[in-house]
């Protein structure tokens, strides 16, 4: 049990940015201090390494959302982020690391104060906040039915985001691979933080996975830490990261090409891993649920306790 | 070596009940935490039937046992002889001692204290048996039938089996997300605690009315405390006749009058205070549907909250100096 005087944590938040540049400049200021409750610039950093395309965000647009953002742009000859989010989180000063492997993906006001607040009481802990799909199906079978950008920014503008973030709950519906709730095991988290040391221990982000949006990458990297032994797993349960729609190969590509590829990332995958299990971690919860919030509690406890 | 932790319980005529109580405290069933975070003191208020020191003293943990005379009837002044000798920083008070909790509510309290120095953590209260036991003669239950319930959970090797067994008290009828009336397994820094004046001893009826009710309001009203709660956790009450848990004689007229002292101490008609709960810890299988109950009436409490245009958590807002939340829709 930590004392309060030890050294408080010092967040590094990685953003990893391709193609996406207008979802990417929502993602940081919805983790800039402004937004965030109850937490100063000086607790935290975010460091944003975009990899080259024809739609950049650019060092301007990114660093406008705060004092403490660093950018890089990379050339990546690979269609993966891995590397991406290893060299950002190789530029960290932090005592913890949060990846957030796809850029496009909006938080609540409270993760940055909650995931440091959770490295203050165990600093060898997971943090993981759960995710979410913008609008009324995930967007993977939306796409299929007319979703799109235009659909997205109406959904924004009815919340009168960022007014007030907890509003993204009325919105969204849980991820594919948030779906099993927070009380059974999940596939991935899109906020997946952990010390410096730990995130070194197990060697970042596997680099293998060299394909398309890095594959099955953050699944192995998130079950990798969940699994490290000593390892106490906090759910930011009553916050969210919500994806916004950017024509991503998982999410956002339509059913049949999704497929074939689909196809080809699980099979390196099985090549990559021989235990694909879900991460046996039960979570402790941790934060406050806003009443936005209360229907997917509802259904996590309906998948466990059907009443 | 100065603890972290230093709880306090009261015990008076119910020697079993509060070696459950004890023993639910101790190193041997309290996981995640060791005997140098913690301290115990139990204060007993002398009465025929005195507790055993010896079976303390075998307890593993860290424990010390005051036996005193009360000339009243009120537990308000054994409260304050053993905040006196509470050496941590922060204090759980736990004013009935026939209260068994959960194996995390020590290491879980630490943690909201390693978040913050104010943290006020409430582990939420219930009843042992099918019903709240203020009704227990005419629901024909007894204190064997209790110990008989206990027996089929073997609640000593697994604490959080007692959810099995129990329902929720009338401290917190509506689960986690609407305001609690008092809590019985109350941690707050000592800080708050000389703030508010310690127990206040004009509570002065037996089993000191609504004192508990009293110290929760004082508690949670001070400009710095930031409500914690423990989904996972518990306190469960076992039937030991106590003044306001117990069908007992006159329990309406004395019901009265206890109110009456607490509106009258307090100053103002009692309110539960409606600060935004933060929530620690696992939630094992046992206490789902606990928390599925809290869940259906914080729904509920939503759609009348968004009816009437009033925050749920008005006092968190005031506190903390926030605009309330734009209206949620239902």
């Amino acid at each position: 049990m930590p004392p309060n005087t030890v050294q408080p944590p010092f967040v590094s938040i990685v953003v990893i940015v391709y193609k996406m540049a207008d979802q990417a400049e929502l993602t940081l200021r919805s983790l800039s201090a402004q937004y965030q409750r109850d937490v100063a610039e000086s607790e935290y950093e975010i460091i944003v390494v975009e990899n080259e395309s024809s739609w950049i965000l650019g060092q301007e647009r990114a660093c406008m959302t705060g004092g403490n953002v660093r950018y890089f742009l990379r050339q990546e000859t690979q269609r993966t982020p891995v590397h991406a989010a290893n060299f950002g989180a190789a530029q960290a000063v932090g005592s913890h690391i949060v990846i957030i492997l796809d850029g496009a993906r909006m938080v609540t006001p409270g993760v940055v104060r909650l995931t440091l607040d959770a490295f203050r009481i165990a600093p060898n802990a997971a943090v993981a906040v759960p995710g979410y799909h913008l609008g009324e199906k995930p967007q993977q079978i939306a796409v299929n039915e007319g979703y799109d950008e235009a659909a997205e920014a109406g959904l924004l503008e009815r919340i009168e985001w960022p007014s007030n973030g907890y509003r993204l709950f009325e919105i969204a519906v849980f991820a594919m691979s948030s779906l099993m709730g927070f009380f059974q095991p999940n596939a991935e988290s899109p906020f997946l933080g952990c010390s410096r040391e730990k995130w070194n221990a197990v060697g970042g982000l596997d680099t293998r996975y060299d394909d398309l949006g890095g594959g099955k990458a953050n699944i192995a990297l998130y079950k990798h830490v969940l699994e490290t032994p000593d390892t106490p797993f906090y759910l930011l349960f009553g916050e969210g990261s919500f994806h916004q729609f950017h024509g991503g190969i998982s999410t956002n590509t339509p059913s049949g090409e999704r497929a074939v590829i689909g196809a080809r990332i699980r099979e390196q995958d099985e090549a990559l891993r021989t235990d694909r299990s879900l991460p046996h971690a039960p979570a402790i919860l941790f934060g406050q649920l806003h009443p936005s919030a209360y229907r997917f509690l509802r259904h996590s406890l309906a998948r466990v306790y059907p009443q | 070596m100065k603890p972290r932790l230093s709880v306090i319980v009261v015990a008076y005529d119910m020697p079993r009940q509060a070696l459950h109580t004890l023993y639910s405290l101790s190193t041997a069933y309290q996981t995640g935490v060791s005997a140098d975070d913690y301290e115990v003191i139990l204060v007993e208020n002398r009465s025929a039937r005195v507790m055993d020191a010896d079976a303390i003293a075998r307890l593993s943990g860290n424990f010390r046992y005051i036996l005193r005379d009360e000339p009243g009837v009120s537990p308000a002044a054994a409260i304050n002889v053993a905040a006196r000798e509470a050496r941590a920083d922060f204090l759980c008070l736990m004013i009935d001692g026939a209260r068994i909790v959960t194996p995390g509510v020590v290491r879980y309290a630490l943690e909201a204290f390693a978040i913050t120095r104010d943290a006020l953590v409430v582990a939420p209260g219930y009843h042992l048996g099918e019903h709240e036991q203020q009704f227990h003669a005419t629901r024909g239950y007894t204190e064997e039938k209790e110990q008989a319930l206990l027996e089929d959970i073997s609640w000593k090797s697994d604490g959080y089996r007692l959810f099995e067994i129990s329902c929720l008290s009338g401290a917190n009828p509506r689960g986690w997300f609407h305001p609690f009336m008092e809590c019985n397994c109350l941690f707050l820094p000592r800080r708050v605690w000389d703030d508010i004046g310690g127990a206040d001893e004009r509570f002065d009826l037996p089993g000191g009315g609504a004192i508990n009710l009293a110290l929760y309001r004082r508690a949670a009203s001070h400009p710095d405390s930031r409500l914690f709660v423990l989904p996972g956790e518990g306190s469960f009450h076992q039937l030991h006749g106590g003044v306001t848990t117990s069908e007992i004689p006159g329990r309406e007229e004395l019901l009265g009058r206890i109110l009456e002292q607490l509106n009258q101490l307090l100053g103002e008609p009692y309110r539960a205070p409606s600060l935004e709960p933060t929530l620690l810890g696992r939630v094992p299988a046992s206490a789902f549907p606990f928390l599925g109950h809290s869940v259906e009436r914080g729904v509920h409490r939503k759609k009348n909250c968004a009816k009437t245009g009033e925050p749920m958590y008005a006092e968190e807002f005031l506190k903390r100096r926030r605009l309330p939340p734009a209206p949620v829709s239902e």
